[in-house]
């Protein structure tokens, strides 16, 4: 019976978990989600990031989205809030190159966010974007991004590429 | 006395509290179509020809003659042909030269190819980098019957995915 008692102990923190991070996909390509409690993160897309490429040498030069989605979040007035960052491809039997796309801060609602400044390049694992350090009331920042296609160095063979940038926030 | 029970499922409740993440998305597309590009250049303007009785004796090379700039994003054949089966005398001449005595290869090996007015291969890509440069190497052969003159061909490049 212990045992029992212990298992279920343990696993309803993972089913109640599971349940908040769970953003659910967008109905639409482009479009924002989020769930609408006080602690969501939020999506706006201002311009969708869709990219052509329509002669060759545009593989060389960067392709940018400027002011392509807005993050919006409250901030702890206890923890840092941090956001991070990581992309997924839907052609799975296609290689893509590393960091073939960024973001970069265009601009912000917060002085006191650590956000870089230099285009962060998004990869399968999250990286950190912001760190939004406690800030006293229930204060919502926004962060608006570009999204960079980086110039190409290496093959990338033809075919449509759909991805997706998942946004996680935490806090600790 | 609160039961164990109850303790059990107040840490249950609390748990999720102390860690926590929530997720949005952005979704997007790029559009990649095949891409390759070919550009030739001369640097030496392709003025060729035969000086002395001992370069038409024996032919004549011509190392890194033809500079090749190939841009793509997928693999890709360079192919070469002459413009014509035979040169075109542009001094009034009146034998024909043909063009199968001009011959190419890639600076650094060792096979030369001779012209025909059929597309042959001549580069392969031979790794995954978008931008390639090659150089080509150039060999005229003795045209043993022909007059003395001037005479004009067309090399024509043609690049196009594997």
């Amino acid at each position: 019976m212990k045992k029992y008692i212990l298992l279920l102990s343990l696993l309803l923190p993972v089913a109640c978990s599971a349940q908040v991070a769970y953003g659910g996909p967008p109905s639409n390509p482009g479009n924002s989600n989020g769930v609408g409690n006080s602690y969501d993160i939020n999506v706006q897309i201002n311009n969708p990031a869709y990219f052509t490429y329509t002669n060759v040498d545009e593989l060389l030069q960067p392709k940018v989205v400027t002011n392509a989605f807005q993050l919006s979040f409250k901030a702890s007035p206890h923890e840092n809030t941090r956001v991070f960052a990581q992309i997924d491809f839907s052609n799975k039997r296609r290689s893509v190159p590393e960091g073939w796309l960024s973001l970069k801060l265009f601009n912000s609602t917060s002085s006191t966010a650590v956000a870089d400044n230099n285009p962060v390049a998004l990869s399968s694992y999250p990286m950190l974007l912001i760190t939004q350090p406690p800030v006293p009331g229930n204060n919502t920042y926004s962060f608006v991004y570009n999204v960079i296609l980086n110039p190409l160095t290496k093959h990338v063979r033809p075919d449509n590429y759909n991805f997706t940038i998942k946004f996680t926030m935490t806090k600790p | 006395m609160i039961s164990r029970y109850t303790y059990i499922i107040l840490i249950s409740l609390l748990l999720p509290l102390i860690g926590y993440s929530q997720n949005a998305t952005v979704q997007g597309n790029v559009s990649m179509p095949s891409l390759i590009d070919l550009e030739v250049t001369y640097p030496n303007n392709m003025q060729i020809g035969f000086e002395d009785l001992e370069e038409f004796a024996h032919g004549k090379e011509y190392r890194n003659c033809i500079n090749l700039s190939v841009k793509s994003n997928c693999p890709w054949v360079v192919s070469v042909k002459s413009g014509n089966n035979a040169f075109k005398s542009t001094s009034n001449v009146r034998t024909s030269v043909s063009s199968n005595i001009i011959s190419l290869k890639p600076s650094g090996k060792s096979a030369y190819i001779p012209l025909t007015n059929s597309p042959t291969p001549l580069l392969f890509s031979d790794n995954d980098d978008v931008v390639n440069n090659y150089t080509l190497d150039l060999k005229m052969d003795t045209p043993w019957n022909a007059e003395g003159g001037q005479y004009g061909l067309n090399l024509i490049f043609s690049v196009s995915a594997q």
